[in-house]
């Protein structure tokens, strides 16, 4: 398969790799995992509790390149964003930024999803009215 | 025609590989080409058609998860990602960083070891629960059980399916 040029540089230079603490009040935890090709992947965010901004991100994925890009692309989209704007982020902004062809949307997906488990996570740590 | 009806089979999960293996080389002689050297272009496509069919159906049923996988397929049912329950994700997450040490050369062999043993104990057991579960879907099967039963069995090979895959990635990542 093709990589384009943008999934080989995420893939060379992944962006963001490594973990932030997951007992952290202000640090949200995504573990997602695609059965179909059986690829983990973890993101975390961590939040300005008063901005509700997120300030930093980490991924860690193991998995075929494209979900390596995916995720890498991921973390860098949502570091500045609110968790409404990070929500907003589809897997089909990935998909066009990374020129994804159709058997790797999956992977896309993935990182969508991670982006929400982390959402969640923080917003399950802070209370689940609080902003978004 | 499904891959069960090629081979004339009902729909269960326990399969005797030998038989199917017999099957197989017969209906393969009975499609073969050298057959249909003089019939009509129409029955010529049919015997090729025949062939690929009864080739795809043969390489699915004789593999116990593709098998299992078909299965579901046919009623509907595919692995989920969002079901994929969080504490086997924790796991496999776990030991693919404990498998980069032992691949990146910072890990014991002791560690090694005891990774290489836990893989294969999850492999096991995976195996024991698939079989297991596919027992009872034909059990089921066979006593004429209503579909909301059947259902349930299903939505249960399903689940046990959604790990198969971690554990292939696993096994092939640690080098067999
Ligand atoms: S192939 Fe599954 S995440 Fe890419």
């Amino acid at each position: 398969m093709a990589y384009s040029d943008k999934v080989i540089d995420h893939y060379n230079n992944p962006r963001n790799v490594g973990s932030l603490p997951k007992e952290d009040p202000n640090v949200g935890t995504g573990l997602v995992g695609a059965p179909e090709c059986g690829d983990v992947m973890k993101l975390q965010i961590k939040v300005n509790e008063e901005s509700g901004v997120i300030e930093d991100a980490k991924f860690k994925t193991f998995g075929c390149g494209s979900a390596i890009a995916s995720s890498s692309l991921a973390t860098e989209w949502v570091k500045g964003k609110t968790l409404g704007e990070a929500l907003a982020i589809k897997n089909t902004d990935i998909v066009k930024e990374l020129s994804l062809p159709p058997v790797k949307i999956h992977c896309s997906v993935l990182a969508e999803d991670a982006i929400k488990a982390a959402v969640t996570d923080w917003k399950k740590k802070h209370g689940d009215g609080l902003t978004s | 025609m499904d891959y069960f009806e090629v081979f004339g089979l009902p729909r269960q999960l326990g399969i005797d590989t030998l038989a199917l293996e017999k099957t197989f080389h017969e209906l393969s002689r009975k499609y073969h080409p050298d057959y249909f050297t003089t019939a009509s272009p129409s029955e010529k496509t049919q015997a090729v058609r025949m062939t690929a069919l009864l080739n795809d159906a043969y390489r699915t049923l004789r593999h116990p998860v593709r098998r299992v996988e078909y299965l579901l397929s046919l009623y509907g049912f595919k692995p989920d990602s969002s079901k994929v329950p969080q504490a086997l994700l924790m796991e496999v997450f776990e030991i693919n960083e404990r498998l980069e040490e032992v691949k990146g050369g910072t890990a014991s062999v002791e560690e090694a070891d005891s990774l290489r043993a836990l893989i294969k104990e999850k492999r096991k057991r995976f195996d024991a629960e698939l079989q297991q579960a596919s027992l009872e879907w034909d059990e089921l099967v066979k006593s004429g059980q209503p579909e909301a039963k059947l259902n349930e069995q299903l939505a249960r090979l399903t689940e046990i399916l959604s790990e198969s895959s971690y554990i292939r990635n696993l096994e092939r990542d640690l080098g067999g």
